[in-house]
């Protein structure tokens, strides 16, 4: 089975740099993957199963951390590595962080070589 | 260019298969999609024509069915191309959003550092994640000589900068001018150096601190790179941001250098109180030992008007007065009256002085005579201080039942007797210093008769020698004059006059030297 990542965010800028950033890992045959709200997100959370999720924390309606918390604690797919990302000076949260069972977070704006770097790690290649 | 694969065009395009579906069911045949290798896509191969489907001249896969199968092959060309479009639009603007990450970070970075090395350090570090380059240098220009010293540099080409000069070399008129350069052929630019020996290509920048050139940043590589005016731009903005930071760093190291020097200033400034308060102690100590010295009163003497005054030039003075009764008792008794002078000022002056006073009050009733007297003092002060410390002294001894007086004076200055008629008479030296030259010296004596209406006056150099701001000099003329002409007031008034008339002669002349004077009037 093939190694995959979902990309979640509203903005579709930041969807197309993440995108961007993570492309050259199609190459070696790792499928990635796009969802724009927290639903989308969630649902496919739970149809692909993927070994690492981008997710943005702040969405309407269903925030990063409600997708988080659900996908680990209510689905149980603790395996799947979540990364959340967070805007640069906005007050983040860490305790709810923690308690809803996020992996990692990085601030936006990421740096992409640490990005791509982070997904290697987190996939193994 | 980024690699397309129509397994990722297939993959994406979610609504690519009801598309297929529809023209299916329009031709009424099959259609199915294989990548390059031959693996099925979509559909599945049942013969009828292949279309290639080419993107950048280079076969992606096959689309196979009936003749109109072609037009998707066709949407895929297209579908393939607007992909390469967005994945090239998707790079720049990654491209671009490293940049913005890269200044972003680098802002914070710098923030952070207040050294000079560190900031060149991180700057070149940092260029490196976004410009290509084999060798990297900053360097920064001195004023005054115009020489460029490396603060920061990578590989082995640009230390060869350090020691340029303003307007030599590329790096030079990058400095002269404070416009960046590309350079994409070093090897055919004449203003090469001989110290860069394999550099090909490079880009710089000058570091500008408002309108002044502080410096210049370069990256440069010894494979032959096509560097862009992008590069160029990215570096110039890398430049602003270290040069305002390297002028914070000097700032800094300026202000902790301000602050050393202060600190030892104060501490030095310190060291010099602690001194001078030690030096205070000390003159207050001699101050006091001294003024211990001088008679708290003088003694009463039946038919004479005795006064004295010292005043002297600084806290500590060298100048003594003493009027000791001694000798035998009733109409025989004597009384030694002394004014000295003693060599050298503050404690040690101080001590002398007490040592002056012991001796005399020891050997006072002791000695047969005064010239005996002051004989042993001599013996005695030589034989117990240094060789360059010594005493004059005038010393008067008499007896008040009769007037009849001993005179010495061991190296001091004139005396005086006004003589009820205004006569003068002058009391001159009669021996040596005491304790200036070896023992055994004689002391001749004077006897003075003392009439009554005579008055006698003791002082010390401090008197005649008072200098006005012209740097005349009071002289011995004054005195006997102020002394004659007051001879009949008494002695307390005597003194008022003379210290008056002192400090009307020297005016605003500061009194350089201590003046002590005695005044003895037999009354009438």
């Amino acid at each position: 089975m093939s190694l995959k990542i979902l990309i979640v965010d509203d903005e579709v800028h930041l969807r197309t740099l993440l995108h961007q950033t993570l492309e050259e890992l199609e190459d070696e045959g790792v499928e990635l993957h796009v969802a724009t709200n927290g639903e989308e997100a969630l649902a496919a959370i739970q149809m692909l199963q993927p070994n690492l999720v981008f997710l943005d924390v702040m969405m309407p309606k269903l925030s990063g951390f409600d997708v988080c918390e659900r996908a680990k604690k209510v689905l149980g797919l603790t395996n799947v590595y979540i990364v959340l990302l967070t805007a640069k000076g906005q007050e983040f949260d860490r305790q709810r962080g923690v308690e809803v069972g996020a992996d990692l977070y990085m601030t936006k704006p990421f740096d992409p070589d640490a990005l791509l770097m982070k997904a290697r790690d987190v996939l193994g290649i | 260019m980024a690699r397309i694969s129509l397994k990722q065009i297939v993959g994406a395009q979610n609504g690519l298969r009801p598309v297929v579906a529809a023209l299916e069911r329009a031709l009424g045949s099959a259609v199915s999609v294989e990548d390059a290798a031959g693996a099925s896509l979509l559909g599945t191969a049942n013969g009828g024509e292949r279309f290639t489907v080419v993107h950048d001249g280079k076969a992606l896969g096959t689309v196979s069915g009936p003749q109109g199968a072609e037009a998707i092959a066709d949407l895929l060309r297209f579908l393939a191309d607007k992909e390469s479009e967005r994945k090239a639009l998707g790079s720049e603007v990654l491209h671009l959003y490293r940049e913005v990450n890269l200044i972003y970070t680098f802002s914070e970075k710098l923030a952070a550092l207040l050294d000079l090395e560190r900031v060149a350090q991180l700057t070149l570090q940092e260029a490196r994640h976004l410009i290509v380059a084999t060798d990297g240098a900053i360097v920064l220009l001195d004023d005054e000589t115009g020489a460029l010293t490396s603060a920061a540099a990578f590989g082995d080409e640009l230390p060869g900068l350090s020691g340029l000069k303003r307007g030599t070399g590329i790096a030079g008129t990058v400095a002269a001018t404070g416009v960046g350069e590309i350079v994409n052929d070093v090897m055919g630019d004449p203003r090469r150096i001989k110290a860069v020996i394999d550099v090909r290509s490079l880009v710089c920048a000058p570091l500008k601190v408002g309108e002044k050139v502080i410096g210049v940043l370069m990256l440069a590589s010894t494979l032959p790179m096509a560097y862009e005016a992008r590069e160029l731009k990215l570096l110039n903005t890398l430049a602003l941001q270290t040069a305002t930071a390297i002028e914070n760093a000097r700032l800094f190291e300026r202000t902790v250098q301000a602050g050393y020097e202060r600190e030892r200033l104060l501490a030095l400034n310190k060291q010099a109180e602690v001194a001078r308060a030690g030096y205070e102690r000390e003159l207050e100590l001699a101050a006091t030992i001294q003024a211990d010295l001088f008679p708290a009163a003088l003694p009463a003497l039946p038919g004479y008007d005795l006064a004295a005054r010292s005043r002297p030039a600084r806290r500590c003075g060298g100048d003594y007065y003493d009027a000791i009764p001694g000798g035998a008792s009733g109409d025989d008794a004597s009384v030694l009256l002394c004014v000295a002078d003693v060599s050298g000022k503050g404690v040690p002056a101080s001590l002398l002085m007490s040592h002056m006073q012991a001796t005399l009050r020891a050997l006072l009733g002791r000695t047969a005579s005064l010239q005996e007297l002051a004989g042993h003092a001599h013996d005695l002060l030589h034989g117990s201080t240094a060789d360059n410390k010594y005493v004059t002294a005038a010393l008067l001894q008499f007896t008040p039942a009769t007037g009849r007086a001993s005179y010495v004076s061991a190296g001091h200055i004139n005396s005086l007797v006004v003589k009820g008629n205004g006569d003068v008479v002058l009391l001159g030296s009669t021996g040596a210093p005491l304790g200036l030259l070896p023992p055994g010296l004689p002391y001749e004596t004077t006897v003075v008769d003392i009439q009554p209406g005579d008055c006698v006056i003791l002082c010390s150099d401090g008197v005649p020698d008072a200098q006005n701001e012209t740097d005349d000099e009071f002289g011995e003329g004054r005195l006997t004059a102020i002394v004659r002409e007051a001879r009949n007031q008494p002695s307390a008034e005597i003194v008022s006059r003379v210290f008056d008339a002192i400090d009307q002669f020297a005016g605003a002349a500061p009194q350089f030297d201590d003046i002590t004077l005695m005044v003895l009037r037999r009354l009438d």
